[in-house]
């Protein structure tokens, strides 16, 4: 068992880069670890693509991995209560998340792919964050959104929701 | 010689498609018509519906409503899971301090919780 977990994957970034890694590191991603499950040994033996991940995204995904390797995996009961309220986020991933906004993104979408519920919670609560207690367009200057709403209709949602009156 | 070439090429747009294909990339290099770097980054003007309820099941109805607010793909996407939270009447109180932020012509009122412009109340102003 444990000379089975030690084994190493080569995982490849959509720019083709080959990335070397401990099986159980890459398997707290839900897809890798379904995709070894599916082809074995096989899997061992070449680089498993992952097309939609650059080489710098799946580095900084895999030293998130590294690091809770060892986490036990979330039960279903933290799925669907306690998890969704808090936004606390333990001290080692708030320093990990200390990216610019591309990463942060970058490293919500492969979490998302790569299916590792623990890394995408992380990324929404630290987005959350930056969110908590801004108007509109304070959220708008933050995350480099523009504004499509014409004044007019930007008024019509404010009257047809009853937020707003003369 | 370059640029003159580009040039020439945006001048006589109807080429026939062969002789026109090997020239495409430097046709498009001129064409400033959406910003690029928006196009290109990820971040949250283009995140998924499903990625966006899933960091705004983090946030308080006001933050969430918020986050509706900011555009018309986001007001799509988030209007049916963020405004209901407005019926509790605390957090629309909240909400509204947000949204009377954006709004320095309207002031909210702490009795009925609707913003009312400031012109009709006070004409002196």
């Amino acid at each position: 068992m444990s000379s089975e977990n030690s084994k190493k994957l080569m995982l490849q970034s959509s720019d083709g880069e080959d990335i070397t890694v401990d099986r159980d590191v890459a398997e707290k991603s839900v897809l890798i670890k379904n995709m070894v499950g599916d082809l074995g040994e096989d899997a061992m033996e070449e680089a498993i693509p992952i097309p939609n991940v650059n080489a710098a995204v799946l580095k900084k995904v895999i030293e998130w991995c590294t690091h809770h390797k060892n986490d036990p995996p979330a039960s279903n009961e933290d799925d669907s209560d306690s998890r969704k309220k808090t936004t606390d986020i333990e001290e080692w991933d708030q320093k990990f998340m200390q990216v610019d906004q591309e990463m942060l993104f970058e490293i919500i979408l492969a979490a998302n792919y790569l299916d590792i519920k623990a890394l995408l919670d992380v990324g929404c609560k630290t987005v959350a964050n930056m969110i908590k207690g801004k108007s509109p367009e304070e959220i708008r200057k933050t995350f480099n959104i523009q504004n499509d709403f014409t004044p007019e209709e930007e008024d019509q949602i404010r009257r047809e929701n009853e937020w707003a009156e003369e | 010689m370059g640029l003159l070439t580009r040039l020439k090429h945006i001048l006589i747009p109807r080429q026939p498609l062969s002789s026109a294909s090997s020239y495409t990339p430097a046709f498009e290099d001129l064409s400033p018509a959406v910003d690029p770097e928006m196009v290109a980054l990820p971040g949250l003007a283009r995140l998924p519906p499903e990625l966006l309820l899933q960091i705004i099941q983090y946030l308080a109805v006001e933050s969430a409503t918020a986050v509706a607010l900011i555009s018309k793909y986001h007001y799509e996407a988030l209007k049916p899971w963020a405004l209901p939270g407005l019926s509790d009447a605390a957090g629309k109180k909240r909400f509204l301090h947000l949204l009377e932020v954006d709004l320095p012509e309207y002031i909210a009122c702490p009795c009925c919780d609707v913003l009312y412009r400031w012109k009709a109340c006070a004409q002196q102003y």
